[in-house]
This record gives structure tokens, C-alpha cells and sequence, in this order.
């Protein structure tokens, strides 16, 4: 009982903190999407840009330009890696390998954060803070942006397929938004003991006598943007679990807070921008569902899950912080993975088999409860129209869906997107277990080595960045594969969201009908949570039978 | 050679997402004219 309260009592709180920021923040994310003005810096950046935010981009510019800035942003870098060694702030540390820093590069400009490497031991302070760093922010509001780009779309009127300028939201969600937020979160993380410094590696002394080099560095600022755009590469190896980085429940509690505000604001805004705030809370009401679904099973597994050592201990306590506690790591594990995150702050390798099915299973949902910044957004919204459309095909109705009809080339583009991720993970799968190289990698066989395989490019096509652990990624193999998964898994489902947009903002607003299905109310958060896991299930029961649920008979 | 090869490889892909967006353009546009 006394291990209960506390479980329920930080969900409460966190659910309390959240309840309060949401509509706030909602509110300001709608009205930084749509209002034509701009700040004097911005004015400033976009001169030197040689952009015009004002200019309304068809869907197929505004795709070209994520792409283009997306590309530019990769190859630098991956520059970055390949020539660490000269720059300054490299602490003494090599150039990372080829395949190395491609991996790392594709990983951060994708917003998973997949690490092959030990942080603290592999990049130096400038390509951490210049390069990471960077990423961290501006790959966040590109999955923003496409989110609010494909809100403009359903709300648009004009019927010329234009849904927004890249560069002003490109450049308002990292100004307005990311960097007041992760600066705020960063002076709250110190105020709590994280460490922000420019210190190299110092010897300390152990309790047990022995010697151990601790790496200081810039980890606060790291840590803030890192949880609030949904990114996850930790500054250490071992990420949200080390003290410097989350030194306390208090710290750890704030960082699920931040993970998971702007993906649930998100929602929030999408309602105000098609102006129909009840649509948003539908929207949100789904994700805040799976999710909590999801924390419930996490936490009965890690607290009272099957297995001797968990019972004998009161809980499974391997590969967790006795700070943390089994409670405090599955609800990060669950907000982690629910969003595209990919931090954490136990290993999910050391799950019992029903909780790491349950961490597997929430990246297969395609990340929606509530996802990354943006990207929960439009995945939950493409599940949406595949809602609407199984109900309109029931009652015989042409579907709509917010005043916009959802024809044969609508939901083609919707299946396309469905089934973009499951063909990767799956296919990607397969070619790592068919593979010696892809075999050499995993520590464990059987059911445990399949899922240690599975969430890997699980991970990697969802743009999570999570890893189970077991697996040694840092190869040519494993770094080639997963970087391609993390490219297709970003920018594929993105153009089809940008296309759909675009193909909505063509279409005339049709009034509500007698026939029309309302997707504000609870039958529809019903319908649409019901079809996620059916979609999900259909797709992904058969490996997940051979791994996580075998592995927890 | 490492290098130049995950640079084309990097290139090569967003090369064919561009292209993915140019004939899905022309589709969605052909079909809206229909």
C-alpha cells in the first residue's frame, strides 16, 4: 500500500500540472500558427534567410522546404562528426567513424536521438551543444510545423491547396516556443541539481576506493530541450537514468511533465486552428486515453508483474535507480515512448516481458498518445479519417471529416501513410534477423533477442530513439540500417500528412449534415481509440506474440 | 570513400522523397481536375 500512494499520487499531480498548462499552451501555439505577424528578430532571420514569410506555400513547396532544410541539416552534421577531432571544446575525443556520425546525424534531424554511443565519452561539448543541441530544436518545430501545416489545411477555405509558410513556423515554434520553454526548464533542472558547465573529464574517488573519470558539460540545457521537443539523446550513456542529468523524483517528474505538454497542446491548438475547440479535446481525450491505459499496464508489470525476483523484491527493481523506484520508471517508460522521446530513465531491457511488450507496443501505436511534438498530432489525425471513413462506409455515407471529404484519393494517401511504418519495421526486421551481421549484434536468442531486434527498428522507423538495450548498434550493419529506417520513418509519413493538406486545402468546406458523423463526441474517442489498437494489433500481434508475450508465459 | 558514400546515399534519398513529391503532386492534380 505504502508503494501504491506514491504511484498514484505523482500521476495525480502530473495530471494536475498538465490540466493547467495544456489549454494555455494550446492557446498560444494556435495563435503562433496563424497570426501574420512577426517579431523583429524574426524579421531579422528571415532576411538572412532570403525567405518571405509571407508567402502562403503550396504543399509542394512547403514539402521541398522541409526536405531541403532537413538535407542541409544532415550533412552538416555529419560534417561535425567526421571532423571533430579539430574542432575546439572536443574534449580530446576522435572524429566519430563514418557510419557513426551519418547514424547520429540522420538520428537528430529526424528527432529520434537513437545513440550508438556513450555520450560522455564519444562527442565533445561544441558538436553537443552546435550540432545536437541544435538539432534538438529545429527538428522539433519541423514536426510542428507539419502538424500545424496539416491543421491549416482542414481549416482552409481557398481551395488553392496552400497550407503556410515553412520558414515562419519553422522559425516562430523554435523562437515562441522551444527556446523560452527549455531555457525555463533548464534553470528549473539546475535549481534541482542537474550540473551545467564547460568541464572536462575529472578523476573522482569512490566510496569503495577506486578511481572513476565523471565528464561534466552542458547537460541542463541539453536535458530541457531534450524532454520538451520530444527528442531523447541523453547527454550520458545511460540518459535520464544518470544524477547529473535527473538527480531527483522531483527532476524526474518534471521531465515527463515537459515530454509530454507540447504533443498534448498540440491537440489542443489543432482545435482553435480548425475553430471547433471541441475537436481538439476529442483528439486529446484519445491520446490521454492509450496513454493512461498505458501507465496502468506499465506500472502493474514493473510493481506486481510476473516473475520471482520481482516478488521477492516488491517489485522489479533490475535495471531501475532505487531513487526512481519501479513506479516513477514505468511512468517515464510510458510517457517515453508514448511520445517519441526515446529517454529513459531505467532499461527497458530489464522490463518484465508484459512491460516491455507494453513500451514496444506504445511505439507500434505509431507514437499518438501523445506523440512527438507535431507528429502525434497528424499520426492521431491520419487515424481519425481512417475512423471516419470505416464508419462512413458502415452507413453507406460519403465520410467527412471537419467539413472535408474523404474520396478515394484522400484515403489513399491515409493507407499509404498507415502503411508506411509497419513496412518498415517489419521489413527492417526482417532483414536484421536474416542477417549475420544483423545477428552478431544481439546479446541475448531466443523470444528476448527477437524483441531486443523488433524495438530496435521499432524504434528507429517511429523515430523514438529509445533502446531496449542488448544490442550492440554501433556497427556499420546496425548504424546503416536503423539510419535509413529513422530517414524513411520521418519524412515518408510526413509527405503524405503535407499532401493530404494539401489536397484538403483544395477542397470546399461542406456545412454538417443529417449524414455527417460527429467527431467530437465520446462514441468517437471510442471508435477512434478502438480502431488504433485494431489497426496496431492486426499489424504487429504476430511478432509481438514471438517475443515480449512468449517471453512473459 | 565511407564518406562519399553516406553522402550520396543521404543525397539519393532525399532526391527520391523530392521525386515522391513531385509525382504525388501531379496525381492529386490530375485527379482533381477529373
Amino acid at each position: 500500500m505504502s508503494e501504491v500512494l506514491p504511484a498514484i499520487g505523482q500521476v495525480l499531480v502530473l495530471v494536475a500540472a498538465l490540466a493547467l498548462a495544456v489549454p494555455f499552451l494550446g492557446r498560444y501555439l494556435a495563435h503562433l500558427y496563424t497570426s501574420p505577424r512577426h517579431l523583429r528578430v524574426e524579421q531579422v532571420l528571415y532576411r538572412g534567410l532570403r525567405v518571405d514569410p509571407d508567402a502562403d506555400q503550396h504543399w509542394r513547396t512547403y514539402t521541398l522546404s522541409v526536405l531541403g532544410f532537413s538535407l542541409v541539416s544532415i550533412l552538416a552534421l555529419f560534417g561535425l562528426g567526421r571532423l571533430q577531432q579539430h574542432l575546439p571544446l572536443s574534449l580530446g575525443f576522435p572524429a566519430l567513424p563514418a557510419d557513426g556520425a551519418w547514424n547520429t546525424a540522420v538520428s537528430f534531424v529526424t528527432n529520434t536521438n537513437w545513440q550508438w554511443y556513450s555520450g560522455e565519452v564519444t562527442i565533445g561539448h561544441l558538436m553537443q551543444m552546435s550540432g545536437l543541441t541544435v538539432q534538438n530544436f529545429v527538428s522539433a518545430a519541423v514536426g510542428m510545423a507539419a502538424a500545424a501545416a496539416f491543421a491549416r489545411g482542414l481549416a482552409s477555405t481557398k481551395r488553392d491547396g496552400r497550407v503556410g509558410n515553412f520558414w515562419a513556423d519553422l522559425v516562430r515554434g523554435v523562437l515562441r516556443v522551444l527556446l523560452p520553454g527549455a531555457f525555463v526548464s533548464a534553470l528549473l533542472l539546475i535549481a534541482l541539481g542537474a550540473i551545467q558547465n564547460l568541464a572536462g573529464t575529472s578523476p573522482v574517488t569512490t566510496l569503495s576506493g577506486g578511481t572513476q573519470q565523471m565528464t561534466g558539460g552542458p547537460v541542463a540545457s541539453q536535458e530541457a530541450i531534450k524532454v520538451l521537443g520530444t527528442n531523447g539523446g541523453g547527454f550520458y550513456n545511460v540518459n535520464s537514468a544518470h544524477p547529473f542529468e535527473n538527480p531527483t523524483a522531483l527532476s524526474n517528474l518534471l521531465e515527463i511533465f515537459l515530454l509530454l505538454v507540447i504533443p498534448f497542446a498540440m491537440a489542443w491548438a489543432f482545435g482553435l486552428i480548425v475553430r471547433d475547440r471541441r475537436q481538439g479535446i476529442a483528439v486529446l481525450s484519445v491520446m490521454a486515453l492509450l496513454l493512461t491505459v498505458s501507465v496502468g499496464l506499465l506500472t502493474w508489470a514493473e510493481m506486481a508483474g510476473p516473475g520471482l525476483a520481482p516478488a521477492a523484491a516488491g517489485g522489479a527493481l533490475e535495471g531501475k535507480e532505487v531513487r526512481f523506484g519501479p513506479a516513477a520508471s514505468a511512468l517515464f517508460g510510458a510517457a517515453t515512448t508514448g511520445t517519441s522521446t526515446g529517454a529513459v530513465n531505467s532499461m527497458h531491457d530489464s522490463f518484465t516481458g508484459p512491460g516491455g511488450g507494453v513500451a514496444m507496443f506504445n511505439m507500434m501505436l505509431g507514437e499518438i498518445a501523445p506523440g512527438g511534438t507535431g507528429s502525434g498530432l497528424y499520426g492521431m489525425l491520419m487515424l481519425a479519417i481512417v475512423t471516419v471513413f470505416l464508419c462512413g462506409l458502415m452507413v453507406g455515407r460519403t465520410p467527412e471529416y471537419l467539413g472535408k471529404k474523404i474520396g478515394q484519393h484522400e484515403i489513399v494517401l491515409v493507407a499509404l501513410y498507415v502503411l508506411a511504418t509497419p513496412i518498415l519495421v517489419l521489413g527492417g526486421a526482417a532483414i536484421a534477423l536474416t542477417a549475420s551481421d544483423g545477428l552478431a549484434g544481439l546479446q541475448e536468442s531466443g523470444p528476448h533477442g527477437l524483441s531486443e531486434a523488433v524495438y530496435a527498428v521499432t524504434s528507429a522507423a517511429n523515430n523514438n530513439g529509445s533502446g531496449f538495450g542488448g544490442l550492440t548498434s554501433g556497427t556499420p550493419f546496425w548504424n546503416t540500417l536503423l539510419g535509413l529506417l529513422m530517414l524513411a520513418g520521418r519524412f515518408l509519413p510526413m509527405i503524405f500528412v503535407l499532401a493530404l493538406a494539401g489536397r484538403f486545402a483544395t477542397q470546399q468546406h461542406l456545412p454538417p449534415s443529417a449524414g455527417t458523423l460527429p467527431t467530437h463526441r465520446p462514441l468517437f474517442v471510442a471508435l477512434l481509440s478502438g480502431v488504433a489498437l485494431v489497426v496496431v494489433g492486426l499489424t504487429y500481434v504476430p511478432v509481438l506474440a514471438l517475443g515480449p508475450i512468449v517471453e512473459s508465459l | 570513400m565511407p564518406d562519399v558514400i553516406y553522402v550520396l546515399l543521404t543525397l539519393a534519398f532525399f532526391a527520391l522523397a523530392a521525386l515522391l513529391v513531385g509525382l504525388l503532386d501531379r496525381l492529386l492534380d490530375r485527379r482533381g481536375e477529373r
